[in-house]
């Protein structure tokens, strides 16, 4: 995961996915060379082993790490070892999260839109894998996400309005003066103002779109402890 | 699950639907109406308290941003059919408690939806349709009929349309049930919705069992003067032959029989009065089973000149389907029998 030759970090992170995928039970136990189970030791190593991906490389890496957590059979370890695996994303969360209590402007700066959309996402792809025990890294994150969320939306309407205000009445004055110079005006000043904005607007829409995709995921993944419970445990139980 | 009923939902509802229903057409996420489907879908029954503030959020600002044309906004379109699916499959009761303006526009949306020529929306909406009439069927007696009356009562647009010197409650009862019987006929002479041949037979089916088989009798006695209902519809109608009309529940067959013959004789001038009689007297008898009645169908559209001269391929799917499937069993289990030939057939690898 460290090599730069073109398509290894890729290839090495779709390997780890899929391995992760077919031999989760092995790694949350402790096989007999280890000392500590080997989701263990990733949880140790991971600002380490990321340090050189790619940010979709990332996210698969964290998803591997999800399937892991979730072959681990006791609740509450696995909540723990989701605790551990999740400790970066949710610095940074912590920390934007901050910025944005001093001022709210801070939020709105493109790097920060960014940040967050990357944060969501990791935690879209770990939810996907995780699956029911990302209940409580949901509670941490939900109240303060939906508050993002609406701080976006707001901040798209109302920068909207004045686009399309804006567009209308130079429509309105370029049907009056047709002479090419209006026309050029016209088509100029409208590019300029939505192009500044458009790139904006687009990344927060981005940011809501993740938000409600974490939502969705974890809507689907989680499963009514009755139901869930009884069917579970046995087929772990067979298994360990 | 209770815990997300209880302290998941509101500050979700507060943060995301009221955003929804503000913000310009634009800017609205698809993703909004496919989260409530992944929730409805979830939840089931759970979700009923909510269903009034959903629909009271999306229902009406999605309908006039898709309901301009068929093509604009194809993802909140199809997320939106899927909600209304979804909804319609675990809170049927919740769907229809709503206000009664709101009522209406939930059947019109699902015919908005079957119209549509882009495939995924058009099953979606066929789909809807037929649990909508199962669902309807399996409300109790008293309740069904009411059902069907006072949609049909809450409907001057259509009733209008379909029938100008209808004063009368069998008309109304008809309208209803005529309204989804004419737009589901439209769809299904449609060349272009040839591909869902198999849910219009199953759905033209069902509908026209309903009337065959007398299920929809309360709206013919309302206020207690049976006799004066019936004179009234005779007069109105010419009388139809091969029927008797000696009881009033054929009344409605016999009305619901002319009308469809009214309407493909209007729509399709090149048919004679004969063919459509026996392809409407078709339809009333449900002596044959699934397949024959398709056959039936086909027949008759194949007679209509639009689907003569082309490739009818389509009408067929359902059963080369069938047959390519059963030849690909055939031939995969002949493969199984010799050891080798299938890789990881013998082998179980996932999940060690």
């Amino acid at each position: 995961m460290h090599e730069k030759h073109p398509g290894v970090q890729d290839m090495a992170c779709d390997t780890f996915l899929k391995i992760a995928q077919k031999l989760k039970r092995k790694f949350v136990m402790q096989q007999p060379s280890e000392t500590c189970s080997f989701v263990e030791e990733l949880c140790d190593m991971l600002p380490a082993t990321i340090v050189d991906l790619e940010i979709h490389q990332i996210h698969s890496f964290y998803e591997a790490a999800g399937h892991m957590v979730s072959a681990h059979p006791d609740p509450a370890q696995r909540a723990a070892l989701l605790d551990r695996v999740m400790a970066l994303p949710n610095q940074m969360w912590q920390r934007v999260m901050g910025l944005a209590a001093q001022n709210l402007e801070e939020l709105k700066k493109p790097d920060a839109v960014r940040e967050v959309q990357r944060i969501l996402r990791t935690n879209v792809r770990i939810c996907k894998s995780v699956g029911p025990s990302f209940i409580k890294q949901m509670g941490r994150m939900y109240l303060d996400m939906l508050n993002v969320y609406k701080a976006y939306s707001e901040y798209i309407s109302a920068m909207y309005v004045p686009c399309i205000l804006f567009s209308i009445d130079v429509c309105g004055l370029a049907r009056l003066d047709c002479s090419p110079l209006a026309l050029y005006l016209h088509r100029v000043t409208k590019l300029g103002t939505n192009g500044i904005h458009r790139s904006e607007v687009r990344l927060m829409m981005q940011a809501k779109r993740e938000t409600l995709a974490l939502i969705t995921t974890f809507v689907k993944k989680s499963d009514d402890p009755k139901v869930g419970v009884p069917s579970v445990v046995p087929m772990l139980a067979g298994a360990v | 699950m209770q815990v997300i009923a209880t302290s998941f939902i509101p500050p979700l509802f507060d943060a995301v639907l009221a955003d929804y229903k503000r913000c310009i057409p634009d800017a609205r996420e698809a993703e909004v109406l496919a989260l409530m489907t992944a929730l409805t879908n979830k939840l089931k029954t759970l979700i009923a308290p909510h269903v009034p503030s959903i629909l009271e959020a999306v229902f009406e600002c999605t309908l006039s941003m898709i309901t301009a044309n068929f093509t604009t906004y194809p993802d909140v379109r199809l997320n939106f059919f899927k909600m209304i699916q979804a909804l319609n499959e675990h809170c049927f009761a919740a769907l229809f408690s709503i206000a009664p303006s709101h009522q209406k526009f939930v059947v019109h949306s699902i015919v908005w939806a079957f119209r549509h020529q882009e495939r995924n929306i058009c099953e979606t909406g066929l789909d809807i349709l037929q649990q909508l009439l199962n669902n309807v069927a399996a409300v109790p007696g008293a309740g069904q009929q009411q059902f069907y009356q006072q949609y049909v009562a809450q409907d001057p647009m259509v009733v209008q349309v379909l029938c100008p010197v209808a004063t009368h409650c069998v008309y109304r009862l008809c309208r209803y049930f005529v309204s989804l019987l004419q737009d589901v006929l439209w769809v299904l002479t449609d060349r272009l919705h040839k591909f869902a041949f198999k849910q219009h037979a199953q759905i033209l089916h069902h509908m026209f069992r309903l009337v065959a088989t007398n299920a929809i009798t309360a709206p013919l006695f309302p206020a207690g003067t049976p006799g004066k209902t019936n004179q009234v519809c005779l007069v109105a109608l010419p009388s139809h032959e091969g029927m008797a009309c000696d009881d009033s529940c054929c009344v409605v067959q016999i009305f619901v029989g002319e009308h469809v013959c009214k309407l493909l004789l209007s729509y399709f001038k090149n048919l004679n009065n004969a063919q459509v009689t026996a392809f409407v007297q078709g339809l009333f008898d449900m002596s044959k089973d699934q397949s024959a009645y398709k056959t039936h169908m086909r027949d008759f559209l194949i007679e209509l000149r639009e689907f003569k001269s082309e490739d009818n391929r389509d009408l067929y799917a359902e059963e080369t389907a069938i047959a390519s499937k059963r030849q690909a069993e055939e031939e995969r289990a002949r493969m199984l029998a010799v050891p080798g030939l299938i890789a990881g057939a013998h082998d179980a690898m996932d999940d060690i």
